[in-house]
């Protein structure tokens, strides 16, 4: 297990260097967010002035905060494992990665954590810049709340990695994940709660969505810093585990089957 | 000598997708059509500690796929393989800490970092203590000269430079059984010399060395032993040696005339003679007549020059494949 660790950690830190050498496409990138995160901000304004009161529970400081929690959350999560995975399977690379004493998965993690940290870093500094400027008033953030924050993220993360996985293992049979991968944006996107807060969704749809494991990704989280708890905080944990472990068997038991007939192209 | 590598009637078939065409619109609305290919069939060979075996055969003969279920990262659809005593595809991870592998056309190393970040990675990935580490690194940077340019992004390397790396990468952990398949392809004559030259040094370390190139003159220096592989099948398996003397019995003899006209030599044998300005050649001649067919020569001609030249490896597998073919 050290050594698994060791290797994460080894391989984390060379994704965060890989990633820092291409310094256009960072402060391109964090413009980019910059951008994106003032428009959110401005059309959430818009929408509050224009209505009553509050939106989906949210008022528009909480709202700005949903936005800035979800835009820091978002480069965090390991979302391009997928991707990375599909193009390893398409390309024949996957044989090298097959080729060494630890399993791909940990080099898989290993790089997602070094991008995420190295994203975080980059978009940190304009959110904070913008949550300086836009948020009128600070929820009161305790140790216990970082330490519900920590566990939860984690939760998500795992969720998120094994959930990517699945989607990664398909390219076994689809040689192609371009299309697979669109749907799967849109999915987390609609269902994680990534444009707007879920509880703006119709009673019935968030009823289903309140037993998937996608709320967990973004709501809870930032509920938990706004200090918005209920009951559904815990079973959010406990679903979003279920879902984790089940995902895990369904890809322990599908890459395992698959592998035995992976061609592997080009040579 | 225990068997490191051994193959028993080992096949693999690959269903591959069949491009329709026709339009769009019906290629959406059509089923997918699949046509099996027989990559392997029915091959059997072993492999003892120590060996370099270089596999030889045209493009799409199978090498690849061999080596990728000896490898472990193929499964075969029949047969038993055993590398390292092991199965290569139910132990692969096991057998990998014990393997190093070099695919000519794909890179392990980091692109957008030096190499030298690449073998610490490797370095974490196989457990190599710092001692081992420092040694071998110290023996590969000497050997391929690669002071100058360990420390470059992987992205800014010659394909020399880097392939140098990708082999420093597969022996950094002193594996016992190393795949390499097609090392030199696009390689400079420099850097090809290096790589053998690696090689042969390595194999004094009684590192068992498996080898696909298309260039037969690596494998004639590199290897102990040649498989042939066509079109699936293993035809020909030989000491690399044995095949050498096997069709150098016959040599062809070149003289360089002093003499424009080239005077006609009478022989008790009826040698393929072939005469121009300035030169006579004879083929095939066996080992024991050279000195009669020279004396000959040299009775009629004045001779400034002669040279015998015999079969290299790469003739031998060319007349062997054409013989095949033939009969």
């Amino acid at each position: 297990m050290r050594r698994i660790l060791t290797y994460i950690r080894v391989e984390a830190k060379l994704a965060f260097i890989s990633k820092s050498t291409y310094r256009a496409a960072t402060i391109l990138s964090a413009l980019t967010n910059t951008f994106l995160m003032i428009i959110y901000i401005y059309l959430w304004k818009a929408i509050c002035a224009s209505s009553d009161g509050a939106l989906g529970g949210y008022d528009l400081n909480e709202m700005i905060l949903y936005i800035l929690i979800v835009k820091l959350l978002k480069p965090l999560y390991p979302f391009g494992v997928s991707q990375l995975y599909g193009g390893r399977v398409k390309n024949g690379d996957i044989a090298n990665y097959l080729l060494k004493p630890v399993r791909m998965e940990w080099q898989l993690l290993g790089n997602a954590i070094g991008k995420g940290c190295y994203d975080l870093l980059t978009n940190g500094g304009p959110a904070l810049i913008l949550s300086l400027l836009f948020v009128s008033s600070w929820p009161r953030v305790t140790a216990s709340t970082f330490f519900l924050l920590f566990a939860y993220v984690i939760s998500a993360y795992a969720f998120v990695f094994v959930f990517e996985l699945c989607i990664g293992v398909i390219s076994y049979y689809t040689s192609n994940l371009w299309g697979v991968n669109k749907l799967k944006r849109s999915v987390m996107s609609f269902f994680a709660g990534e444009l707007l807060p879920l509880t703006l969704y119709p009673q019935a749809l968030l009823k289903i969505l309140r037993i998937l494991p996608f709320a967990s990704v973004y709501l809870v989280p930032s509920n938990i810093f706004m200090g918005i708890s209920s009951e559904f905080t815990l079973v959010s944990f406990i679903i979003v585990w279920l879902f984790t472990f089940v995902l895990l068997t369904f890809y322990g038991m599908f890459s395992h089957k698959i592998t035995k007939n992976i061609m592997v192209y080009g040579g | 000598m225990e068997s490191v590598i051994s193959l028993d009637q080992v096949s693999k078939t690959y269903k591959v997708k069949q491009q329709i065409d026709k339009p769009f619109w019906q290629r959406l609305l059509s089923t997918k059509t699949y046509r099996s290919v027989e990559a392997v069939k029915n091959i059997s060979f072993q492999v003892e500690a120590g060996e370099s075996v270089g596999l030889i055969g045209n493009n799409g003969a199978g090498k690849s796929t061999l080596i990728k279920m000896m490898t472990g990262i193929l499964y075969p659809n029949s047969g038993d393989i055993k590398v390292l005593g092991r199965n290569p595809f139910d132990e692969r991870t096991k057998n990998n800490q014990e393997i190093g592998v070099v695919f000519g056309q794909r890179t392990q190393l980091k692109w957008d970092l030096s190499p030298i970040e690449s073998f610490k990675l490797l370095k974490t990935i196989y457990t190599i203590d710092d001692a081992t580490y420092a040694q071998n690194m110290g023996f590969f940077v000497d050997l391929f000269d690669m002071k100058n340019f360990i420390s470059q992004p992987v992205r800014t390397l010659s394909l020399g430079q880097r392939m140098k790396c990708e082999i420093a990468a597969a022996f950094l952990h002193n594996p016992s059984l190393v795949f390499l398949d097609e090392p030199s392809i696009g390689l400079d004559v420099f850097s090809k010399e290096a790589i053998s030259d690696f090689l042969i040094e390595m194999k004094r370390g009684k590192i068992t060395i498996i080898l696909t190139t298309h260039d037969l003159e690596e494998i004639e220096r590199v290897c102990d032993r040649a498989l042939v592989i066509d079109e699936g099948q293993l035809i020909l398996e030989d000491r690399v040696d044995h095949l050498l003397q096997l069709y150098n019995r016959e040599k062809n003899i070149t003289f360089t005339l002093k003499n424009r006209e080239a005077v006609k030599i009478k022989t008790p044998q009826a040698f393929d003679i072939s005469y121009a300005e300035y030169r006579i050649e004879v083929h095939k001649v066996p080992g024991e007549d050279i000195q009669l067919v020279t004396n000959q020569v040299m009775q009629e001609n004045q001779i400034v020059d002669m040279s015998i030249s015999g079969f290299n490896l790469t003739q031998i597998i060319k007349k062997y494949l054409e013989d095949r073919q033939d009969a």
